[in-house]
């Protein structure tokens, strides 16, 4: 059914098509409506979850890898500073290999206070196991929702699906909204391989020796390198089904483009506006969406920038000290296999500020201008001076 | 689809840490620095009980629908809870913890209920008539009623004096029966008399037997209250057009005062006055237009209990506030003129005395054909044991009760204080701890002090009779509010009683207050804090992070697991009630 939905919405309706059991959340700006439409359909007696209200996101997370242990679907969503409360049980929830299906809501980190969009908040969590899938359109949101159940299932880790702040979370959009009997038959029951049993009584996670340690963490990471392959089969067969698909990176107009931009989330959607008007001028660009940030696909990047002259990299977020993070992922995916492309690394839309097509096309100016990538991250896109052309 | 890299691992191996085997190896009590100690503690409201009933405990009872065994620890200290249930001032209400958080427990309501809805065999478990010695009670009025009902459950034999023929002191001819039914009264002494003590009524002693033939009696009680009524004017009037508030309330048919063109003045601004000013409307079937109270004391300063106040208002009776008598004039036709000032009222809240001050010169004049003089009550010293001291019209003692002859204790308005029924009953609670002291040769002193509540005046005499128990109350700490967990409770109204309305009761003489019915007096129980009292709630079980809570199913009591609590103190933040706190380990 096609539906007209805010990105929230159309990540609840998400959710509910997945049939979790359980839901732990708390509510936080500009999550709160996905949280808020889930306990909708609670009260109506239509979600067939159960819902728990608890007092913090970290009491949420806890409550999610508990209920996830005894076998039962999971889910709960949040953002920022709710995000960064988890963070100790993010760690726990990968550790114990349970496949929780997390909404975040990218929102800059305080402080200052700020409600707008920024990445920084998941990429945070960069390195605390769990998938992470950065989605452009509300259409994506839903979908992407419904595969990350089914490749942490397979591959028992759990994802983090990130929509942006105002940009998708309160944005409206005609959405389709897939039948349940196809999606049922799209993701089966979860059928855990071991799961909390009063029969078969157990404890999880207790003191492990050194060795036994590093095994467990080198099992993840292996876990982490399945769920590329996954993922790609995964959202093949949803694109089979559905007939719509997105890969692990959206290649937009890469042949025979000499500059190439790389960015993620809804800068990628604005670029394709930009780019379709620079062909018009005859200018060779292109653009790769990164969709799928953990595991990271360094194959599939390496494969489609090989033919790249330069590449232009937007973040949405900015490591202090270093780069935005993107950027800074990509140069050491390229440095395995491909030398010499200049990367021209540029930070915008920090705190939720515009990034609008003439922006887009101010970044390809300045890649085509420049002969040398600098060190330092491009923050100001308007001092051609500064940068010396 | 099996993961790539899954498949070519060991599928035996587990991709977590699980253990199917017990994880009890881990003592995690050698973590600990501090520990929970378990300990019921006094509530506010039994602190403030001049009794010092245990209430929390007796809500804890009720709750699990005992009555019976509630009203049980009601009779462990008073013999009166049908009294001090209807009349009583009730102390314990002011200070009630849940009054900080939205109203306070009608405690008053669910003493009466309990006595009202409760059945309680007193003698069982009792030692009655297991000591030789006897002791002659003086008096049968509440301290009187008290002292016999506590001596004679520690087994000593008894004999109760009554000047009247009837028993009750000011209960029965003081405070009027709409207040205080005469069957609930009834009842009371006869549960007080089931312990075996022999009551002679009609004995003025001093007076129809000496205190020489009382010479046999191991110890003697003297509770005689205070009997005289204060008088302002020549009271003793040949026409009986003035008489006391104490004559008229003891038997207010006698006066001839049914006729309501009768202008009636009654001055003073205690529960006499106002007790005489509704029983006076009730006797003239409900009309009031000839009624009116003067009182010295500005309206909130009346020492009458403020819910009479509003009862008689309700009532229609006129009260006027600010007026001291002044002059009396014995006119010709209409038998009296009065003159009244402006006045102002002083009390010396440590003795109760009162300064009553003339402001300005105005005089306001006031005719009346009969005067209710209710200013006061003093004690006929003529029947007292020779050498006895008195002194400002009241027997002395010492704080337990000693006067200063030996052998002879005495309390309850004769001795002076607070001239109210619960302290009457605490003081007659008093004279039987020291008399079991002085008769056992023990030091009423320790003994006071080892069962003393909090830093109040009175003591528990269950635990005095029962020695030291296991578990049993700290009687020394005071559960304040900061110690409830409030998080665990929701507001919810105080449950009052019904009342009948003013017009239909004042012209029946019925019991003014109905009590609180069943189903709210359920709410009003839920609403008790329980504040100090363990209430097998089991919150520090569900909190324990180490499952170190310990439930001794046949004591019912909790403790820790010294093996496994790590000293956290989750389970005393979380308790609601303060009955657990962490003290430093000694190891
Ligand atoms: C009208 C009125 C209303 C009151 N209302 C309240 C109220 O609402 N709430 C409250 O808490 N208090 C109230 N009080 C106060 C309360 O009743 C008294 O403080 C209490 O009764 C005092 O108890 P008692 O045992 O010391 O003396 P009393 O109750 O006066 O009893 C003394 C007894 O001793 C007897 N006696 C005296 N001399 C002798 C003798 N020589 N030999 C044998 N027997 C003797 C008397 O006949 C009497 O029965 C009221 C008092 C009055 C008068
Ligand atoms: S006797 Fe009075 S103070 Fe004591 S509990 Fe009863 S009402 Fe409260
Ligand atoms: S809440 Fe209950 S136990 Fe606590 S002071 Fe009030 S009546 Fe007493």
């Amino acid at each position: 059914m096609r539906m007209f939905l805010t990105g929230n919405h159309a990540a609840a309706y998400g959710a509910r098509l997945a049939r979790p059991q359980v839901i732990a959340a708390y509510p936080i700006t500009p999550q709160s409506p996905i949280y808020e439409k889930l306990s909708e359909w609670d009260g109506q007696g239509v979600l067939g979850a159960r819902m728990m209200r608890v007092e913090s996101e970290h009491s949420a997370m806890a409550a999610c890898i508990s209920a996830s242990l005894t076998g039962v679907r999971t889910f709960t969503a949040t953002a920022s500073q709710g995000l960064a409360l988890m963070h100790e049980l993010l760690h726990f929830a990968s550790g114990m290999r349970v496949p929780i299906v997390l909404v975040n809501v990218n929102r800059s980190m305080a402080g200052p206070w700020s409600f707008w969009s920024e990445q920084t908040d998941s990429l945070s969590q960069r390195d605390t196991g769990w998938l992470q899938f950065y989605v452009a359109d509300n259409q994506e949101a839903l979908d992407t929702v419904i595969q990350a159940f089914k490749i942490s299932e397979t591959v028992l880790l759990p994802t983090i699906v990130v929509l942006e702040a105002f940009y998708i979370s309160h944005f409206m959009e005609p959405v389709e909204v897939p039948d349940q009997r196809l999606i049922d038959e799209f993701l089966p029951p979860f059928e855990p391989p071991f799961k909390l049993d009063t029969d078969n009584p157990a404890s999880f996670c207790q003191v492990v020796s050194q060795s036994q340690y590093a095994e467990f963490r080198i099992q993840r990471h292996m876990a982490m390198e399945d769920a590329l392959e996954v993922a790609e089969v995964v959202d093949r067969e949803y694109r089979e089904r559905f007939g719509r698909g997105y890969g692990l990176l959206e290649c937009y107009r890469l042949e025979d483009a000499d500059t190439v931009l790389v960015t993620a989330a809804t800068i990628g959607s604005t670029a394709r506006v930009t780019i379709d008007a620079l062909r018009e001028e005859g200018r060779k660009v292109g653009m790769v969406r990164i969709r799928l940030f953990r595991p990271f696909p360094k194959a599939k990047l390496i494969e489609a920038l090989n033919h790249a002259k330069k590449i232009a990299v937007i973040d949405r977020n900015l490591s202090p000290g270093q780069e935005g993070v993107f950027c800074e992922e990509l140069k050491s995916a390229l440095y395995s296999r491909i030398n010499g492309i200049p990367v021209f690394g540029f930070v915008l839309g920090l705190g939720g500020t515009n990034v609008s097509p003439l922006h887009i096309r101010k970044v390809f100016d300045i890649a085509e201008k420049m002969n040398d990538a600098p060190l330092k991250p491009i923050v100001n896109i308007e001092d051609e001076d500064a940068l010396g052309i | 689809m099996v993961p790539p890299n899954r498949a070519v691992l060991n599928k035996s191996e587990p991709l977590t840490a699980v253990s199917f085997d017990t994880s009890l190896i881990f003592k995690t009590g050698s973590q600990r620095a501090e520990r929970p100690v378990f300990v019921n503690k006094v509530a506010p409201c039994c602190h403030a009980c001049p009794i010092g009933i245990d209430i929390p405990a007796a809500f804890h009872r009720a709750s699990r629908g005992d009555i019976d065994g509630a009203l049980r620890i009601y009779l462990e200290e008073n013999p009166l809870p049908g009294v001090c249930g209807r009349v009583c001032y009730h102390p314990c209400e002011a200070e009630c913890n849940r009054g900080n958080f939205d109203e306070s427990i009608n405690t008053r309501s669910f003493e009466r209920f309990l006595s009202d809805r409760g059945q309680v065999a007193i003698r069982t478990g009792v030692p009655v008539h297991s000591r030789r010695e006897r002791i002659a009670v003086i008096g049968s009025g509440p301290a009187g009623l008290s002292a016999a009902y506590h001596l004679a459950r520690s087994g000593y034999h008894i004999t109760l004096f009554e000047a009247k023929s009837e028993p009750g002191g000011m209960l029965r001819y003081g405070i009027p029966s709409y207040r205080l039914p005469r069957p609930i009264l009834d009842r009371e002494i006869e549960r007080i008399h089931s312990l075996g003590i022999q009551t002679r009524l009609g004995a003025t002693v001093g007076k129809d037997l000496g205190f020489k033939e009382l010479e046999s009696f191991d110890a003697v009680f003297i509770s005689i209250g205070l009997q005289s009524g204060t008088t302002l004017f020549e009271t003793d009037s040949p026409e009986g057009d003035i008489l006391t508030g104490l004559d008229f309330l003891a038997d207010p048919q006698r006066w001839s005062l049914e006729d309501d063109t009768q202008k009636t003045l009654i001055i003073g601004g205690g529960n006499v006055a106002i007790d005489a000013a509704r029983s006076l409307l009730r006797l003239r079937k409900g009309k009031g237009g000839n009624i009116t109270v003067l009182v010295p004391e500005s309206r909130d300063q009346m020492p009458a209990l403020p819910e009479e106040v509003k009862e008689a208002l309700e009532e229609g009776i006129a009260i006027l506030n600010g007026w001291a008598p002044h002059r009396l004039h014995r006119g010709n036709g209409s038998p009296f003129s009065l003159d009244f000032c402006r006045a102002e009222v002083k009390r010396d809240e440590e003795s109760g005395a009162v300064e009553i001050i003339r402001v300005g010169e105005k005089i306001q004049k006031y005719t009346a054909d009969r005067i209710i003089v209710a200013i006061g009550q003093s004690m006929k010293s003529d029947n007292l044991p020779e050498g006895i001291e008195i002194r400002q019209g009241k027997i002395v003692t010492d704080r337990f009760g000693r006067t200063s002859l030996p052998k002879v204790f005495s309390g309850g308005d004769a001795i002076g204080g607070k001239a109210f029924v619960a302290d009457a009953i605490a003081s007659g609670k008093m004279g039987a701890l020291s008399i079991s002291c002085f008769i056992e040769g023990r030091d009423v002193e320790t003994a006071f002090e080892t069962h003393q509540i909090g830093s109040s005046q009175t003591f528990s005499f269950q635990h005095f009779i029962e020695g030291p128990q296991e578990n049993s109350v700290d009687l020394k700490r005071v559960v304040s509010f900061d110690q409830i967990n409030t998080l665990f409770f929701s507001g919810a109204a105080r449950n009052n009683p019904d009342e009948l309305e003013p017009e239909a009761r004042k012209k029946t003489g019925e019991e003014v207050s109905c009590g609180v019915d069943p189903a709210r007096m359920d709410e009003e129980i839920c609403r008790c804090f329980r504040c100090g009292t363990c209430s097998d709630c089991e919150i520090c079980l569900d909190f324990c992070p180490d499952i170190s809570i310990i439930r001794d199913a046949q004591l019912g009591i909790y403790s820790f697991d010294a093996d496994y609590c790590k000293g956290c103190g989750v389970c005393s933040v979380a308790c609601p009630r303060g009955v657990i706190e962490m003290v430093g380990e000694t190891r």
